[in-house]
């Protein structure tokens, strides 16, 4: 027990490290997401009314696409200096090593865009109640999207069309996380309860969180076997 | 001929199955086509 | 009580030996052999009477007049692009856990078919709206759940085809599958609960009429024929993808030569 804690510990130093150092990474995921935000009333309209009402759907696409383009880091850059292969070889407990990894990534990709969602607020008229609301779905919600994206990436790991298989992989399995989290802003927006949807989200995520670290451990070692 | 006009839905009903047909046409077409390919190939690889 | 375990577990004995016996290449094909003919004759003959049997002889419905007959499509091709779905789950589980190389080529031609059955379903389902809801699409649950499973399929398809190696791509694919296989019926809940907050009291279009006797029966018969066909594309298939995978072999160069190719 000792073992996985100080391996985990590790593990997150690690991470953290490396973010650290390449701080610029977690801001590039941060602006793609302000563009396309910008992007919609462009292309949709600027009614306020009409915004609001694609506000929810908008924001979280965006979300899961801004996560999906931040993901490609988790396994290239170890894959390309041989670090997997050495995760392998060292025999430790893989699973774990991933969900550490998965884990900060999530807490510094997370922070940035939550940070952004005043800004979201202004740019679609939210109220301070539904900014909150958004605010705490994403917290509940995101783990999910990323542990999938962790998923998709780690299945493209080393093939030629990463970014196309990764997207092919990760957008309908992400889509019950997608109604319910559009779904929790919508409910906010005429004060319905939220909390069944951030429970939801919450559980989703969870289960991601327990089931896809083994998996993406399992992946990893087989398309490592060669 | 009321069975061809479908009650009026013979757009509908004939391009439903028209598409269907043409499917399944097409699935077996193509898979004893590469079946045939694979015979050829086969048979040039072994005689080398 | 010895004789009595015995017997039970004959019958489940013989299964794993046949089950180990087919996972052989060899053994498979040649075995298949017989198989194709019954599949072949079976599924042109049940289709054509399933499927003119609903078209020209079972009485207009009620509410949908002859439009319905599109039915006699829809259900089969989307209850096969499930079932299909279940099939591929089985063969994922033979191919990770008992590591029966067979099971991951079979996957690859059954996704196939699945993805095909749910394009049909979706198309027909598409045709048969238009006359009834006046729209070639409607955002309605199954048809939304049937195209999701479509995208999902291609995913499966597009993860198998990324990998030149067969058995890592069939490996991947089907680790695919089965994480498909859990999020399925999630999916399959957020789908129907978001489409209520659209529809409301409205019955869906694709609603199980009570369906009378005279209709029933020509649905199970082309049902009966597409599953038959399904099953037959892809042996077929199989088949030949397993000559090629095993080229190398002494049994395919027989097999060549023999002209049984």
């Amino acid at each position: 027990m000792n073992n996985l804690l100080s391996l985990w510990l590790r593990q997150c130093q690690r991470e953290w490290l490396l973010h650290l150092r390449q701080p610029k990474n977690l801001l590039y995921a941060a602006i793609f997401l302000l563009m396309v935000m910008v992007f919609f009333p462009l292309t949709l309209s600027a009614e306020p009314r009409l915004l609001r009402e694609v506000a929810a759907g908008l924001i979280w696409i965006a979300v899961l696409l801004a996560m999906l383009l931040a993901s490609e880091r988790l396994f290239q850059q170890d894959y390309e200096d041989g670090i997997i292969e050495q995760w392998l070889a060292s025999g430790e407990a893989l699973g774990l090593i991933v969900l550490a990894k998965i884990s900060l990534h999530w807490v510094l990709n997370i922070l940035p865009i939550l940070l952004l969602c005043p800004l979201f607020a202004l740019l679609f008229n939210l109220s301070a109640y539904e900014m909150r609301i958004l605010m705490l779905s994403l917290a509940a919600g995101s783990p999910a999207i990323i542990f999938l994206c962790a998923l998709a990436q780690a299945l493209s790991t080393g093939i030629k069309q990463k970014g196309v298989i990764a997207a092919l992989v990760l957008l309908p399995l992400a889509i019950p996380i997608m109604i319910f989290g559009s779904a929790s802003l919508r409910a906010a927006m005429q004060f319905l309860p939220v909390n069944g949807y951030i429970a939801i989200l919450a559980a989703l995520s969870v289960l991601a969180a327990v089931f896809l670290p083994v998996v993406i451990a399992m992946i990893i070692r087989i398309s490592l076997a060669d | 001929m009321s069975h061809l006009m479908m009650g009026g839905y013979a757009l509908y009903v004939w391009s439903a199955y028209g598409f269907a047909a043409a499917m399944l046409a097409i699935i077996l077409v193509t898979m004893t086509k590469r079946r045939k390919q694979t015979r050829k190939l086969l048979q040039q690889w072994f005689k080398q | 009580m010895r004789a009595k375990i015995a017997f039970f577990s004959d019958p489940i004995d013989t299964m794993w030996k046949f089950l180990y016996y087919m996972a052989a290449p060899k053994n498979f094909y040649h075995t298949t052999r017989a198989w194709l003919p019954l599949l072949k004759y079976g599924a042109l003959l049940f289709l054509p009477i399933g499927l003119g049997w609903g078209l020209f002889f079972a009485p207009p419905d009620y509410q949908q007049g002859d439009a319905f007959r599109i039915i006699y499509l829809h259900v089969p091709s989307a209850f096969l692009s499930l079932s299909l779905y279940t099939v591929m789950a089985f063969l994922s589980v033979l191919l990770l856990v008992w590591r029966i190389k067979l099971a991951g080529l079979m996957m690859t031609m059954v996704a196939q078919m699945g993805a095909l059955m749910a394009l049909l379903a979706l198309i027909t389902g598409g045709i048969w709206g238009k006359p009834m809801w006046g729209a070639w699409w409607v955002w309605d649950a199954r048809l939304t759940s049937e195209l999701i499973l479509l995208l999902i399929y291609l995913a499966i398809i597009a993860t198998r085809s990324a990998f030149d190696n067969p058995d890592q791509g069939d490996k991947l694919a089907a680790i695919m599958v089965l994480i498909g296989l859990i999020d399925l019926p999630i999916i399959h809940y957020s789908v129907y609960w978001w489409n209520t907050l659209h529809q409301g009291a409205t019955l869906s279009v694709f609603a199980k009429p009570k369906i009378a006797a005279p209709m029933l029966y020509p649905l199970l018969i082309s049902l009966l024929g597409f599953a038959l066909y399904c099953g037959w594309v892809i042996l077929y298939k199989a088949r030949n993808e397993l000559l090629l995978r095993e080229r190398r072999q002494q049994w395919v160069r027989d097999v060549v030569e023999q002209g049984l190719v």
